[in-house]
């Protein structure tokens, strides 16, 4: 059964392979020759403990060489969803063609046929997942010394547990809707629309959310505002408030010490200071980043493990 | 004779119409049985209901003692060929027959490929490739390579030319006549198989109209013919299974309980043809109300 499963997911494993090939190559490329301005423009010392004068310049350099490398990458986001569909996709022909009847019609009953093969199916996918996760965790290793792995999105979402979680989430789903409609294409369709919408959403209005944020006020009086969050937290918004936290408008703020009638930042600050305005901001701190993964995945992970219990019971109950 | 195939109230509803229903069948062992019906009589549901593809609405089914429900040991007795031989078209042939191998433990290796090379199917080709009838024997080699005691087919002639048609039918019968193997095999015509088989299953709308021994049910089923009149007299005895008034004639084909006494019918032999098509041609009695026409007899 091992090899009539490896038989016909073959030409996908080697387009996945191809796919996963390819974007290793690019990767390994970039990612060398970023890794090597990293250590010889001296960033690397500016993460460190003591940071020179001029590291303002030197990170400002840095980001404006690779930013747009760093964004190329992000659009990478929708490969969990391609390695999900593509390895669920014979799974779901199989339904489509109706071969599943000569399968089932051999020595091998249907609930071995269909655990041997999900076993397969998923074991592929995280394979797939899991090279392109330590592959972009070691690409991304520069940025998330620079601002944290919690801090962009992007570090959250390429790297840890959730990203195997997304691959796992989209191939259970493409094999789930194509067991009970046994059909390929809209199969897909509605696998892509479905995750995406879930992936979307958790990401916009669930993952902040996780656990209450945390707020820190600061005064504008004294050095103490030069203190933020912490390094490597997840800034979610930054605001003024009073003291107590309650927020305070832009409008009330300019109305009160319009930047444009102060001759320097600091004059404007001590007005700040007369009127109780301090700056709130609202974050998740870096200690939170592997809770969230954990919620995350296990978001995903769960909704997966409900699906692959509708897919067996679909397939030793309700078809013929 | 032992039993090869069992059925016992046996039932399938699909939403409010029941494709199958009330279906006793006790099909011999050693026999060659045919499924005769018209398209849609549950024919396919049946047999999908004996090889366990589908789960009985009422019922059970039990072939040589064992259900569906014994998992492999049942499915390793069984052959079975869809209508439409699913294969995976894009292995080659020799993949085909390594997944019999895999998946089937008392797999005949040999049997399967002598098949394949009488037939000049070459080993390498892709299966999507093949033509439709070789494709069909293809399936029927995987099929027979299984090494089952019992051969379920649906419709296994409608993708077959005739020649193809009478090598398929003889090499049932060898593998009949070598290996004691039972076959069931659905047709929407008679006429190919009156020489092979030597059991009628008739299904219609749902139900069985006829289950028998061909020579019996050729034996006990008779046209009478005579001047115009009443069939009731007849009915009262026998089962009038098709009435035919003319002006001036009477013709009945009627199943003959015992003796025909009555010497002003002249009393003929009819073809297994026009049986059949007499149980088809009657509106199929699809609720025990119309039961009271009572000619769903078995006759074992």
């Amino acid at each position: 059964m091992i090899w009539l499963t490896w038989r016909q997911q073959r030409f996908e494993v080697l387009i996945g392979a191809a796919v996963l090939g390819l974007i290793a190559a690019a990767l390994i490329a970039t990612g060398l020759q970023m890794a090597a301005d990293y250590q010889q423009t001296g960033v690397a010392a500016c993460v460190g403990p003591h940071p020179s004068t001029n590291c303002f310049t030197i990170v400002d350099a840095f980001r404006n060489r690779f930013g747009g490398w760093e964004g190329t990458v992000g659009r990478l986001n929708f490969l969990p969803l391609v390695f999900g569909l593509l390895f669920g996709a014979p799974f779901v022909l199989e339904m489509e063609q109706g071969t599943y009847r000569l399968a089932w019609t051999q020595s091998i009953t249907r609930t071995q046929w269909v655990a041997i093969k999900l076993a397969v199916i998923l074991g592929l996918t995280l394979l797939a997942a899991g090279i392109f996760t330590l592959l972009m965790t070691w690409w991304r290793l520069p940025f998330d010394h620079l601002d944290g792995v919690f801090n962009s999105q992007d570090g959250f979402d390429f790297e840890g547990t959730a990203p195997l979680s997304y691959a796992v989430f989209a191939v259970t789903l493409g094999i789930a809707v194509g067991t009970l409609i046994r059909k390929t294409v809209p199969a897909v369709g509605i696998a892509v629309a479905g995750f995406l919408a879930l992936r979307l959403s958790i990401l916009n209005f669930l993952r902040p959310h996780y656990l209450p944020p945390a707020h820190m006020v600061s005064s504008f009086a004294g050095p103490a505002r030069l203190s933020g969050p912490g390094r490597g937290a997840w800034i979610l918004s930054s605001g003024w408030s009073d003291r107590l936290g309650h927020p305070i408008s832009d409008v009330t703020v300019i109305q009160l010490c319009n930047p444009a009638s102060f001759p320097s930042k600091i004059a404007v600050f001590s007005c700040f200071a007369a009127h109780h305005i301090y700056s709130d901001t609202v974050y998740q701190p870096a200690s939170r980043f592997w809770l969230f993964q954990g919620i995350e995945t296990g978001i995903f992970l769960g909704l997966s493990a409900l699906l692959l219990a509708v897919t067996v019971w679909w397939i030793r109950y309700r078809i013929t | 004779m032992s039993t090869a195939l069992e059925t016992t109230s046996l039932g399938k509803r699909y939403g409010r119409l029941w494709a199958l229903r009330d279906c006793f069948l006790q099909v011999p062992a050693g026999c060659v049985a045919a499924l005769v019906g018209p398209n849609g009589a549950g024919k396919t549901t049946l047999l999908h209901l004996a090889v366990g593809l589908s789960r009985p609405t009422t019922g059970h089914v039990t072939v040589f003692g064992r259900t569906p429900r014994d998992g492999t040991a049942f499915l390793s007795m069984v052959g079975f060929l869809a209508q439409d031989h699913p294969l995976y078209r894009t292995f080659t042939v020799a993949e085909m027959l390594e997944m019999g191998h895999k998946l089937n433990p008392r797999w005949d290796a040999s049997l399967a490929a002598s098949r394949l090379q009488a037939l000049t199917i070459p080993l390498e080709q892709k299966v999507g490739k093949l033509s439709g009838g070789q494709q069909s024997q293809v399936a029927l080699a995987l099929t027979l390579a299984k090494r089952p005691q019992i051969l379920l087919l649906d419709e296994p002639l409608a993708s077959l030319d005739p020649l193809a048609r009478r090598e398929f039918l003889q090499m049932l019968m060898t593998a009949v006549a070598e290996d004691g193997l039972t076959v069931l095999l659905s047709s929407h015509i008679i006429t190919d198989l009156e020489r092979v088989c030597d059991y009628l299953v008739i299904l219609s709308g749902g139900r069985v109209q006829l289950a028998g021994e061909i020579d019996e049910i050729s034996r006990r089923h008779k046209v009478l013919s005579g001047p115009r009149r009443d069939e009731e007299a007849v009915a009262a005895v026998h089962n009038v299974i098709e009435v035919n008034h003319t002006v001036r004639q009477t013709t009945l084909l009627v199943k003959v309980n015992g003796q025909l006494f009555d010497p002003s019918w002249d009393v003929h032999d009819v073809s297994l043809e026009d049986i059949v098509l007499a149980y088809l041609g009657q509106p199929p009695i699809n609720d025990l109300a119309a039961g009271t026409r009572n000619h769903v007899e078995a006759l074992v």
